[in-house]
């Protein structure tokens, strides 16, 4: 093992060294993790080098239009992304679709501090006289799609109004949006003002998140009462057709308005076609044969496609993922043992050995797994997430460690020196195959817990049937249970929605916590105008709430993306990993080289 | 074309001194097993996996959940001789518990299957009349839906609450359910037949009661088509809950079913690691083989007039 | 006859009947929060707009009426629409059907063409080697899971020689030998699951008739094997074979569904268990609903041929 091992690390560590960065699976990574996974390697310890700006050793970079570029997706449930069931429905819009900013993405590598940076898309330019106000610029060249019902006609400050106005009345995410106060056109077509209720430090970041507010024609809601229909946008690709359980087709938008620094036209491919396939073993095939051109690959699978592809290309990412531990809400409503006791909680939190469960993850050829996440995932990057490891986690931090001594000796101190029995819930469809180390960890808790004398027993939920609707969503179940936060676009989200007050803006508190200088911290960051006192503002509520494990955070294991080279050496890499905005974060700037344009 | 019927049977018996009752058992096993190799072998498979069903906390070498994490995903070795999964538990021991959970499992929905379908087959064959066609009707209604997909909806209804046991009843009644209603059928059969029969028809005439009837000649004779019928019901219910196990709706985790090992990880390890699929697939192939061929063999043996295949 | 016909054509009412109440209970008792699947996983209703959308679903009335909204619906062959994605049920079955049915077809014709040749050597060559070969053959393919088989056939040519099933499915009047080459695999395991029942039907089958005396007297008289085989035994050993398959629909249903996922077949299979993990009642209700309809009316078409062609049966 050990000479094979090290010759596998080794071609890894060259790839990224090499910086022959990485492909966006984005594509594949849209259909199987519904996220971008593209850039960093992410890894502190990895061989990191001289950041390369856009070109690679010896190439040159020279986009190629045209072409038919080849991955996957899965099955939507619906088109609308105003009115999302899942998340897939936000990388369907971000080919289709534009919002006023979108995030930074770079040939090459993305530097941390630049993830999730809003940059201009259809706003051009933002003016702030206060703090309250934002005043966009429309790009004058922003056009609808020229097909019916929109007729390539020129995007204005009223159809940002008509889409602000349905996204607040349609859209589940609406509260992301809670801050602001009015929304209005004028003096001109082109100028559309924001005015908020409080400072809000984040604001062009939650504008520019793509799960909230798409710009949609009011003729397509008017012509066809929703956007189930038809998709007719302002985005980089025109929709050809969606069968069901076969494939997508988007095509080139002639028109879009978006260009590179050559004066070309993005996107550079003529069509993109995206195949449903539903089993992973399929996709592998399919990839291995040529078949598609980038997947998300499973960990444990790499080393396979890897050496039957010899010149693949592999990205590695954690993703704004938190996986967490959550407890019955009965703790904290009704101060309900045993998770009432915060001794306890930390018990359980320093029973979890993070780090062997990311060796037990992660691809046997990678010689480390992720991150440690606390509420906030390590995707955001440290600029906003605080890393448990770090020094400046401080006494928290050792809530973290793994250490079953002192585990046991808090739960005696507790009250609990001899166990107790406890029911765990976790979601056994659905998860299962996008985010396989979800199972994984949820059938190696058992063990861990039993260790500091906590007895668990597994109590598997159908997705759809029991688990979301009433364990996720309502906190209606008995013990604990083991689950993946929502995905956000920036700290705040995660930390608000977590714990404000379930039903007033707490939309992922189903543990209900209540907290009450808590909630005052949290009400004051998010009216705080300064972005670098926010920051500190939400280290210290991170800080805060790791010292209660209120919720036990779990891992953010790396996630891969592999590809093929057929094309541009990153069919764009972007920094932020979770963004779900694939189409024009991404795919927007790749190319395929001329002798592999055609399937 | 000679086959084996009662007859040959009873001769046979008759032919040979009486002894003690276990040499008889013996002698028959190999008579059986010259008879009817097929049926042997598939005996044979039948007879290991309830050796290792029962016995399987004393023979295997771990426990079902011993994860050793350094040890994950390794191939058979001299540890671990089927190799381990991705927990690092031993695949072996793995599949010999997983063994008990298949017998039980199908050892109960075939019990039940059989009451059911013994209850509604032989009041529909032996009275006839209204009985028969209501419950006929129901039989056709009940046989018209796939049989997974009603496992399917039925099986995920009840196991919401995900207690092992809810689960494990849930599938076992559903499963047995089901599989009484073809079972109903041939016992009907069976039952019309027998009524026929002119034993019946004298023990009628004589007066005897309905009750003494059906105890007397109806239900020891229908016993031979419930055996077998049993005997590849069971094969039948290893696979039907292998393939809920696969879908995910199966006996909850830790404990090994076969077809939950076979499931998403089972699949997807297929390519880099295939021993966790090999493994249970082949657990699961050899058991429903050999309750097939045993089947098989014993409606040649016990009742020729049965067809093959039903 | 006649009266036996009609009889029997008289019974099918109920049975469907009886067959919708089963379905339209079953589907109530699918689990989850209906109103909660609608509006997302990510919304928080408050109990007015709970109250909304049962209304808006039909679920606030009470279940008999529920029932016979549905019904009429039916018979109107409006088979209701999809909850995710609103389109009509009837118009994506349509596209859906022709390929379960293909897939169905070719399952059923790959695997008469295996069996019965095999099952009546079988027959004729008695516990000779051939006998057990063949008898433990069927068994054998009775007894593989197909989600297993399925799962070998895509991964171990891919891990020998690179290959690949066909990408994604195109019709079969577009491209019939693409068409053709997606679904001949998944075709030949299903078919592999029928054949060892149909095997095993046939060569009993063939036992039995070549133990008539009919054919007794065809060999007194001294006519070769194959005469008597082909021209007296096969003709009567292959009907009630044929019948057989028919009924084997439901399994074939069961089948399809698993297979259809792991080969990428945009099938009714996939289509129903993308629909029961995604609680879609009324697509699932529609799918069971046409199933055991098409089961009891390939019932009653076997019950006709039967009488028709053996009259014993008639006045049993």
């Amino acid at each position: 093992m050990s000479k094979q091992g090290s010759y596998w690390r080794r071609t890894l560590e060259q790839r990224i060294s090499r910086r022959r960065a990485l492909q966006a699976a984005a594509l594949g990574a849209a259909g199987l993790t519904g996220a971008a996974v593209i850039g960093c390697g992410g890894g502190e310890e990895e061989a990191v080098t001289e950041a390369t700006a856009t070109s690679l050793p010896g190439e040159e970079l020279r986009p190629t239009p045209g072409g038919i570029y080849v991955g996957t997706m899965a099955d939507l449930y619906n088109m609308d992304p105003h009115k999302p069931i899942a998340f897939l429905t936000h990388v369907f819009a971000s080919w289709i679709y534009s919002r006023l900013m979108r995030y930074a993405s770079a040939y090459g590598e993305l530097p941390e501090e630049r993830w999730f940076e809003p940059v201009p898309e259809l706003a051009q330019k933002v003016e702030t006289p206060d703090e309250l106000t934002y005043i966009f610029t429309l790009n004058p060249e922003a056009k609808w799609h020229n097909v019916d019902p929109t007729f390539g006609r020129q995007v204005t400050a009223e159809d940002v109004v008509f889409s602000y106005n349905r996204y607040q009345e349609l859209s589940p995410q609406a509260p992301n949006m809670a801050m602001v106060d009015s929304v209005t056109a004028g003096p001109d077509d082109l100028t559309v003002t924001f005015k908020l209720k409080h400072p809000f430090a984040l604001f062009l970041r939650r504008i520019a998140s793509s799960q909230d507010l798409w710009i949609l024609p009011p003729e397509l809601i008017e012509a066809d009462g929703d956007a189930e229909k038809r998709a007719v946008g302002s985005g980089p690709f025109l929709f050809g057709h969606y069968n069901r359980s076969v494939d997508f087709e988007f095509l080139k938008n002639p028109d879009y308005f978006e260009h590179d620094q050559f004066g070309n036209r993005y996107p550079y491919i003529d069509v993109l076609r995206l195949i449903v396939i539903p089993d992973p073993n399929a996709v592998v095939s399919q990839f291995i044969a040529k078949n598609i051109y980038g997947i998300a690959c499973q960990p444990k699978l790499v080393p396979e496609v890897v050496s039957a592809v010899p010149d693949v290309r592999v990205n590695r990412q954690v993703r704004d993922l938190t996986s967490f531990i959550y407890f019955q809400d009965s703790s904290y409503v009704n101060d309900e043992g045993p998770f009432n006791d915060e001794r306890v909680r930390r018990a359980v939190s320093m029973g979890i050995d993070r780090d062997g469960l990311l060796a037990l993850v992660r691809a046997p050829t990678d010689n480390e797994g992720g991150e440690w996440c606390n509420i906030v995932p390590a995707g955001l990057g440290r600029e906003w997430w605080l890393d448990p490891k770090s020094p400046e986690m401080g006494d928290a931090g050792k809530w973290y460690q793994y250490d079953v001594a002192e585990a046991k000796k808090l739960m005696d101190a507790a009250g609990y020196g001899d166990g107790f029995d406890i029911r765990l819930h976790y979601s056994s469809t659905v998860y299962t195959n996008i985010i396989p180390y979800y199972p994984v960890v949820a059938e190696a808790l058992p063990g861990l817990l039993r260790e500091i004398g906590i007895n668990v027993t597994l109590v598997p939920e159908d997705y759809i049937g029991q688990y979301i609707p009433e364990t996720y969503t309502k906190g209606n179940f008995d013990g604990m249970a083991w689950g993946l936060l929502s995905v956000f676009t920036d700290a705040l989200a995660y930390l608000s929605n977590s714990f404000l007050p379930f039903g007033e803006g707490g939309g992922r508190n189903m543990s209900k916590v209540r907290d009450e200088q808590l909630i005052a911290d949290l009400e004051a960051a998010t009216r705080e105008p300064d972005a670098e006192e926010l920051r500190k503002k939400l280290f210290d509520i991170q800080r805060y709430i790791s010292d209660m494990m209120y919720y036990v955070p779990g891992i953010n294991p790396l996630e891969y993306a592999l590809s093929h080279p057929f094309g541009s050496p990153t069919m764009n890499a972007a920094g932020p990993s979770g963004t779900y905005g694939l189409g024009t974060e991404t795919s927007m700037e790749g190319w395929l080289n001329p002798e592999h344009q055609n399937p | 074309m000679a086959s084996v019927d009662q007859a040959d049977i009873a001769e046979y018996l008759a032919l040979r001194p009486a002894r003690k009752p276990w040499v008889r058992l013996l002698r028959t096993l190999w008579w059986f097993t010259r008879r009817k190799p097929l049926g042997a072998l598939g005996g044979f498979f039948v007879l290991v996996v309830l050796l290792v069903a029962v016995s399987a906390q004393w023979i295997a070498p771990y426990w079902y959940d011993d994860q050793t994490w350094d040890e994950a995903l390794q191939g058979p070795s001299a540890t671990h001789l089927f190799g381990t999964d991705d927990l690092g538990r031993d695949m072996l021991s793995r599949v010999m518990y997983g063994a008990r959970v298949s017998v039980v499992i199908g050892f109960s929905a075939v019990a039940i299957s059989a009451v059911v379908a013994t209850f509604i087959g032989v009041i529909s064959g032996y009275y006839g009349g209204r009985f028969d066609t209501l419950f006929q009707r129901l039989v056709d209604i009940w046989m018209s839906f796939p049989p997974l997909v009603l496992l399917i909806v039925v099986v995920s209804t009840f196991s919401r609450g995900g207690d092992f046991w809810d689960r494990v009843m849930a599938i076992i009644i559903v499963m047995g359910v089901i599989m009484a209603a073809g079972s109903s059928r041939v016992i009907r059969g069976a039952a019309i037949s027998i009524k026929n029969n002119q034993y019946v028809e004298a023990a009628r005439c004589i007066g005897a009661s309905d009750a003494r009837i059906l105890a007397q000649h109806v239900l020891p004779n229908v016993f031979a088509v419930i055996i077998i019928l049993a005997t590849v019901q069971l094969g039948a219910a290893i696979l039907a809950e292998s393939s809920i196990s696969f879908l995910g709706w199966g006996v909850p985790p830790p404990f090994p079913s076969w077809g939950q090992m076979l499931s998403y990880k089972g699949i997807l390890f297929m390519r880099a690691h295939p021993w966790i699929a090999l493994w249970p697939g082949l657990a699961i192939a050899l058991a429903v083989y050999g309750f097939n061929m045993l089947g098989d063999a014993l409606r040649d043996v016990l009742d020729p007039r049965l067809r093959g295949g039903r | 006859m006649s009266r036996y016909i009609l009889r029997r054509l008289i019974l099918v009412v109920p049975t469907m009947i009886g067959v919708t109440i089963l379905v339209f209970l079953l589907i109530r008792l699918m689990p989850g929060d209906l109103v909660q699947q609608i509006s997302g996983e990510n919304a928080i209703l408050t109990e007015e707009e709970r109250q909304e959308v049962r209304e808006e679903l039909g679920l606030d009335k009470p279940i008999y009426q529920q029932y016979f909204i549905w019904m009429s619906e039916i018979l109107r062959g409006d088979l209701g629409n999809s909850l995710q994605t609103k389109v009509a049920v009837g118009a994506e079955l349509k596209n859906r059907l022709p390929v379960t049915l293909e897939l169905g077809i070719l399952a059923i014709i790959l695997s008469l063409c295996v069996s019965l040749p095999i099952g009546v050597l079988a027959a004729i060559r008695q516990d000779t080697i051939l006998d057990y070969v063949a008898r433990s053959g069927a068994i054998a393919f009775l007894s593989i899971p197909s989600f297993w088989m399925g799962t070998l056939v895509v991964v171990l040519p891919s891990k020998w020689w690179g290959w690949a099933p066909p990408l994604y499915y195109k019709d079969l009047w577009v491209d019939p030998v693409d068409n053709l080459y997606m679904l001949i695999i998944p075709a030949a395991i299903l078919g592999m699951l029928l054949s060892g029942t149909v095997m095993r039907m046939t060569r009993a089958q063939m036992l039995e008739v070549l133990r008539q005396d009919y054919v007794r007297t065809a060999w007194s008289k001294g006519l070769r094997e194959r005469t008597v085989v082909t021209r007296h035994a096969i003709k009567n050993a292959f009907i009630p074979v044929v019948t057989i398959v028919g009924l084997q629909i439901p399994i074939l249903v069961g089948g399809t569904v698993i297979l259809e996922s792991i080969f990428g077949v945009p099938g009714v299979g996939r289509y129903l268990l993308f629909s029961i993990g995604s609680l879609d009642y009324p697509v699932v209700q529609a799918i069971v609903l046409i199933v055991a309809g098409a089961v009891v009316l390939t019932n009653l078409a076997v019950d006709l041929t039967y009488a028709y062609l053996d009259p014993r049966i008639r006045y049993a």
